[in-house]
């Protein structure tokens, strides 16, 4: 009890502790990526910058626009920050196990999929025309990506016999990691994923090149920072969830003697995962929202609905 | 510790199903209705159904009622405003709330007694689903399978 009280407290910290120092390197990253410095104005090399950022917002005018429905502009950024931090909360690190539930990775999906509405009810709430196409985007988008992320979670719940995290990671000890049985599952997670955390190139509701900000064009202050917050943690949840699924968690040489390696393994392998996120940013151009939804639904689902059939046949095979 | 839950939720959800029909803000009766769902997903949860709460908060929190919202916030809502009740609709509808009261009343009357909650996973439904009840399951995805492309054929656009 206490353990699992001490867990879910490291977790929680170390989400939102993680986040400034994520949005520091993926402005570094970009950057490098486009050929110029990055932030390097305060501290060295800018090191500083996320915390200039939070005194910035903490200290803006907060302002909510005429004829907008108060209560739910009001609600919507929170939506996101906690349906993050709940998902949080079921995923281990290492032997770090804050809420053990044997559908663990199906609760995830489903806080990923109510994170959404902070997305459509700001965009609602506005008042605003284009927040307004925002939030129908994003209503769009959750319903595209949601069922063949699903297939994908499926093929691999059924190689591996388990929506348990440590079931998943013992199945892989003994197997061998999933993405070798399952390559197909992990390329379709990974698009999905990327449109889940709604980052480039589906960052399809924020949009500013057409939308102003999209969904958070009306939003300051720490309102605006909360869906920030939000994204981010989903960032790193996600990334978790990716390596748990497809390249062992935690295991990893000498993780029987030091239990804390399971730890650093885990965080060094999703690491990669939020640090292909700013690369993708830095690499594609954003989907035209009609070329998107076809990418969804004429390729990914009948795909993902295939590759369950083969997820089934290799699991008949190896058992 | 799990009753206390179990009342908390219940109270919850029915409270948010009564704002979800009374409120005059359509797009917020929906999120009363989200907060609904998932206080019903929570109830599941205390009564050891883990599984089944969860995909009530995936199937109705995460998918229906983002197409509620989506389809609301598409329609004219000042025009049906001013649509005002028809008679036969609200007879149908207070015909089949009877029905249903009914039914949940019987049904809580016949179960009754003490039932222990057990822990549950995918393979406890799965089970039976897929062996014992195979037929009325197969039937009611034949019953879907026609009401989606009946929506399809509905919503097709003549060229």
């Amino acid at each position: 009890m206490i353990d699992n009280l001490l867990s879910l407290l490291f977790i929680v910290g170390l989400m939102l502790v993680a986040v400034p120092p994520i949005t520091y390197l993926e402005r570094k990253v970009l950057g490098h990526m486009q050929q110029r410095p990055g932030p390097m104005v305060v501290g060295f090399h800018g090191i500083l910058q996320p915390l200039a950022d939070a005194i910035k917002l903490i200290f803006k005018e907060d302002i909510i626009p005429k004829g907008s429905d108060k209560f739910l502009f009001i609600l919507a950024p929170s939506f996101g920050v906690f349906a993050a931090l709940l998902a949080a909360s079921v995923v281990p690190i290492g032997f770090i196990h804050a809420v053990e539930m044997k559908s663990a990775l199906f609760f995830v999906m489903a806080m990923s999929s109510i994170s959404i509405y902070a997305l459509i009810l700001a965009g609602y709430a506005s008042n605003d025309k284009y927040s307004f196409l925002a939030g129908m985007r994003a209503a769009a988008q959750v319903l595209g990506f949601e069922l063949p992320m699903g297939f994908a979670i499926m093929a691999v719940v059924i190689l591996m016999g388990s929506f348990d995290f440590t079931e998943i990671v013992k199945w892989q000890q003994e197997h061998g990691w999933g993405i070798l049985y399952q390559p197909v599952a992990f390329v379709i997670f990974l698009i999905m994923m990327i449109a889940e955390i709604g980052r480039p190139p589906f960052d399809l509701p924020e949009g500013e090149s057409e939308l102003v900000g999209g969904f958070h064009t009306e939003y300051s202050g720490m309102r605006f920072a909360s869906f920030f917050f939000g994204e981010y943690i989903n960032i790193i949840v996600i990334s978790l969830v990716v390596t748990l699924l497809f390249f062992g968690g935690w295991s990893g040489p000498f993780v029987d003697k030091f239990p804390v390696l399971g730890v650093v393994y885990h965080l060094l392998k999703a690491g990669f995962f939020v640090f292909l996120t700013f690369w993708l940013r830095a690499t594609f151009p954003r989907y035209r929202f009609d070329q998107m939804l076809p990418i969804m639904w004429k390729t990914m689902l009948p795909l993902a609905i295939v590759n369950v059939f083969i997820a089934a046949l290799e699991g008949f095979f190896l058992s | 510790m799990n009753e206390v839950f179990f009342y908390l939720f219940a109270g919850l959800s029915v409270a948010f199903a009564a704002v979800a029909v009374t409120a005059k803000n359509i797009i917020r009766g929906g999120v009363a209705l989200l907060g609904s769902f998932v206080a019903l997903g929570a109830v599941y949860f205390t009564a050891g159904a883990e599984f089944v709460g969860i995909v009530q908060v995936i199937v109705y929190g995460g998918a229906i009622v983002v197409l509620y919202l989506f389809a609301l916030m598409t329609m004219d809502l000042k025009k049906m405003k001013e649509d005002p009740f028809r008679a036969g609709s609200v007879a149908i509808g207070s015909f089949l709330s009877l029905a249903v009261i009914v039914l949940l009343i019987t049904g809580g009357l016949t179960v009754g007694g003490e039932v222990e909650p057990q822990i549950s996973g995918a393979t406890e439904i799965a089970m039976p689903l897929f062996y014992k009840f195979l037929l009325p399951f197969e039937i009611v995805s034949v019953l879907l399978l026609v009401a989606t492309i009946g929506a399809v054929a509905i919503g097709r656009r003549d060229s």
